[in-house]
């Protein structure tokens, strides 16, 4: 999990077999934008086979995506896909599996440095099966930006 | 030639027969983790809180063969064990029997408190922490219940959902292997006083 925080790419190297590595993010490798600009990024979040998480309006351990503070882009919104009901134990959970998008949009700062800067985006989950549920979690993801005047 | 091609081909089909029986008997059989008694360690010691703040150690269930669950309230299949394990305590709390969870719900007793309430839950809850899931190997996932032995000692671990008929057959195991332990030792003793 360590190495999924520290990995500088856009994929995170996530092995499926790892009892724990069961949400893997991914997102372009590049994002060009100019100051001031207001940019739309597909995240897009694989889990593996079986398992589902919380979806964004789940009651408890919500999906959640921010961008951690980075004073070249604030964050505006984050659009989620509609989420899918799923019985367990006599209740029915708001959850999404499999592949899903999450679009986020963040607007590039006025004063914001000329290059590259590596926005963190990150993302909180709380994932199971039908067997088991992994306690919550969070992994990040870098989002490398080019800031063009 | 022919009769004994019709003799290979009739063992065959009998071989097959038994084969498939004992397969049969197999798949019947009950499953159980429960480990031999050289091959268990002594579970944790801990000290936690129950829901009115008293502590709860694990020294004060010995003598007793313990169902030790770390479960939480946003966990699905623990919900479905949930019931399972109160109806376990009702049956066999006077044979020795009692079950103890630890809810791992980080806000504490505000979201396990009221869970309880509404799902009948008959047996001690105590509030987990890392610490003491760290003790018992991390508790990465939920649910993951130890059966302990009236040693104190683990003798079964199950990460995720089991069956229900699953756990019995091993609390009754250990219930019976207990009494039958102190049956031998018993006759021990009787046959010592008659020497």
């Amino acid at each position: 999990m360590l190495g999924a925080l520290l990995l500088p790419l856009t994929a995170q190297q996530i092995d499926f077999n790892s009892l724990r590595a069961v949400v893997r993010l991914t997102a372009p490798e590049k994002i060009a934008a100019a100051r001031n600009e207001t940019v739309t990024v597909d995240v897009v979040a694989k889990l593996k086979d079986g398992y589902h998480v919380n979806s964004n309006v789940a009651p408890t351990y919500p999906l959640k995506l921010s961008l951690l503070e980075n004073p070249a882009a604030q964050l505006l919104n984050v659009v989620f896909p509609v989420p899918k009901s799923h019985q367990l134990a006599g209740e029915t959970l708001s959850v999404f599996d499999g592949e899903f998008r999450l679009k986020l949009t963040f607007k590039v700062a006025q004063n914001a440095p000329i290059g590259r800067t590596l926005l963190t985006s990150k993302v909180s989950y709380q994932a199971c099966d039908d067997r088991v549920c992994l306690r919550p979690d969070s992994i990040q993801l870098k989002l490398p930006l080019d800031i063009r005047n | 030639m022919f009769l004994s091609v019709r003799a290979i081909a009739a063992g065959l089909l009998c071989l097959g027969l038994l084969l498939t029986g004992c397969q049969k008997q197999q798949q019947a059989a009950p499953e159980t983790k429960v480990k031999p008694d050289s091959a268990r360690n002594a579970a944790p010691e801990f000290a936690l809180k129950d829901a009115d703040g008293k502590t709860v150690t694990l020294a004060e269930y010995k003598g007793k063969v313990v169902l030790l669950n770390f479960w939480a309230t946003w966990c699905g299949p623990c919900k479905i064990e949930i019931p399972w394990f109160a109806d376990f305590e009702q049956k066999y709390k006077d044979r020795g029997f009692a079950v103890l969870g630890v809810a791992m719900d980080e806000e504490g007793w505000e979201v396990i408190k009221p869970y309880l309430a509404q799902s009948k839950v008959n047996y001690r809850v105590i509030l987990g922490n890392d610490t003491v899931a760290g003790l018992y190997g991390g508790v990465e996932s939920l649910p993951t219940t130890f059966v302990l032995d009236r040693n104190g000692k683990i003798a079964s671990t199950h990460v995720g959902l089991v069956s229900k008929s699953d756990y019995e057959n091993e609390i009754m195991q250990l219930l019976e292997g207990a009494k039958s332990s102190d049956a031998r030792s018993a006759i021990t003793a009787s046959n010592r006083a008659a020497n």
